[in-house]
C-alpha cells in the first residue's frame, strides 16, 4: 500500500490534506480521486456554489507532486461521456512531469535572483573604499 | 450474563435470559473475516457480543456496499432468518465474538411463545429503522451532513452498548469502511473528515472518536436519535 495526499485547490486557497489515504497503486488512488471529484461537483451544485475553478492536486509520500485534476474536467466528462482513466492517468502525469519542471526552473531562477540580490546589498553595505 | 444483558435491550429480562441460555458457546472471528457469505443459508441467530461487524454487498468492478453495522448487542442479519438465505455478507470490521441460538432452538421458542416472534419483528424493525436513514442520507444529504449523521449515529449507538465515555467513544472504522458506509468514494470521505476536523467539531485518531462539540455536529447532520430506539435505550422492552 502507498500513501497518497489529496490536497484542495481553489478560488478560497490552498487545503492542504495532511493526512493522507492508502492505495495499493497509483491506479487505485487515481480511480477514487475522479469518483471524489465527481461527487464533490454534485455536492458543489445542490449548494448552488461554483466548483468550477476547484482542482485536486495529487502528491505521494515522498512529498513529489504527481497530477492535477480540475473539477470542470470531471464536469465537461460528465457532459461528454466517461473518460477512458488510464489515458486520461498518463496524460496527466506527463503534463506533472512538465509542471514540476516548470516549477524547478522557477525555483532555481528565484533562488540566483535572491543570490545576485544579496550580493548587491552586501557590496552596497561595504560602500566604496571600505 | 454478559448476552443476557446485551438481550435485554429488545426483550424483556425472562425471555433474555431464555434466549441466552439456548445460545451456543462464543466464537471468536479475526478482523476481516467472514461470517456468512451473500446467498448462505442462515443456520442461527447471530450475536454480536464484542467488536463491530458489517453487512456488505459485492458490487460489479469489485466495490462493495455496506449495507449494515453492527456494535455490541446487535443481531447479525436479523432478516435473514425470516428469509432462510442471507442478501448480505457480513464481515468482522474489528477481532469480534458472536454468540449463536441455533436456528432450530429459535423456532422451538417462537412456536411455545409468540413473545419471541414479537421480539425477532422489533429487532428487524429496528434495523429497517436505520436502514431509513441511512437511504435519506444517499439520496438528500450532502456528504458532510451525511458523514456528520453516521457520526452522531455511532456514537450514540456505542453509548447504548456501553461503549462510550462521555463524548469519547471507539471508533474502528477505517476510512475505506466510511466510504462503503455512505456510498461515496475514499478521497471525499478523506476531505469531509478534514473538514469537520476543521470546524473543531470532531477528533478521529487511533480508533478513537471525540465529539468536541456535540450540540453543533448535530445540528449539522438533523440527527434525532428516535430512531435508534431501543439501541440506545429510548422505547423498546
Amino acid at each position: 500500500m502507498r500513501r497518497f495526499y489529496f490536497h484542495l485547490c481553489g478560488p478560497n486557497g490552498f487545503n492542504r490534506d495532511e493526512e493522507g489515504v492508502e492505495f495499493e497503486t497509483l491506479e487505485h488512488a487515481y480511480l477514487d480521486l475522479w469518483k471524489a471529484a465527481v461527487e464533490m461537483s454534485v455536492d458543489a451544485l445542490r449548494q448552488h456554489r461554483d466548483a468550477t475553478r476547484d482542482r485536486f492536486e495529487l502528491w505521494d509520500e515522498q512529498g513529489k507532486f504527481l497530477l492535477e485534476l480540475p473539477f470542470s474536467e470531471v464536469m465537461k466528462g460528465g457532459v461528454l461521456g466517461a473518460p477512458s482513466p488510464m489515458k486520461d492517468l498518463r496524460d496527466r502525469l506527463n503534463a506533472g512531469v512538465t509542471r514540476a519542471g516548470e516549477l524547478k526552473t522557477h525555483l532555481t531562477i528565484g533562488f540566483q535572483e535572491a543570490r545576485q540580490s544579496l550580493e548587491t546589498a552586501k557590496a552596497t553595505l561595504k560602500g566604496p573604499g571600505r | 450474563m454478559e448476552l443476557s444483558r446485551l438481550l435485554r435491550r429488545f426483550a424483556p429480562p425472562s425471555q433474555a435470559d431464555q434466549l441466552a441460555s439456548v445460545a451456543s458457546p462464543l466464537k471468536l472471528w479475526p478482523k476481516g473475516d467472514y461470517l456468512l457469505r451473500e446467498g448462505a443459508a442462515v443456520a442461527a441467530l447471530s450475536i454480536l457480543i464484542d467488536g463491530v461487524a458489517q453487512a456488505c454487498r459485492a458490487l460489479p468492478g469489485g466495490a462493495q456496499q455496506t449495507i449494515a453495522l453492527y456494535v455490541p448487542g446487535d443481531i447479525l442479519d436479523a432478516k435473514g432468518l425470516v428469509l432462510d438465505r442471507s442478501s448480505v455478507s457480513i464481515r468482522a470490521a474489528t477481532p469480534i465474538r458472536v454468540a449463536h441460538i441455533p436456528r432450530h432452538r429459535l423456532d422451538e421458542l417462537i412456536d411455545a411463545h409468540p413473545s419471541y416472534a414479537r421480539w425477532l419483528l422489533a429487532v428487524i424493525a429496528s434495523d429497517t429503522a436505520v436502514l431509513e436513514e441511512w437511504a435519506i442520507g444517499m439520496g438528500r444529504r450532502t456528504a458532510y451532513q451525511q458523514l456528520a449523521h453516521l457520526l452522531c449515529e455511532i456514537s450514540a449507538r456505542m453509548q447504548g452498548a456501553d461503549l462510550s465515555n462521555d463524548e469519547i467513544c471507539a471508533f474502528p472504522l477505517s476510512q475505506v469502511d466510511l466510504a462503503d458506509a455512505l456510498g461515496l468514494s475514499v478521497v471525499h470521505v478523506n476531505r469531509t473528515l478534514q473538514q469537520l476536523r476543521g470546524d473543531h467539531l470532531i477528533h478521529l485518531r487511533q480508533g478513537r472518536l471525540k465529539i468536541l462539540d456535540r450540540s453543533r455536529l448535530v445540528e449539522a447532520a438533523n440527527f434525532d436519535a428516535g430512531y435508534l430506539g431501543a439501541r440506545v435505550g429510548m422505547g423498546g422492552r
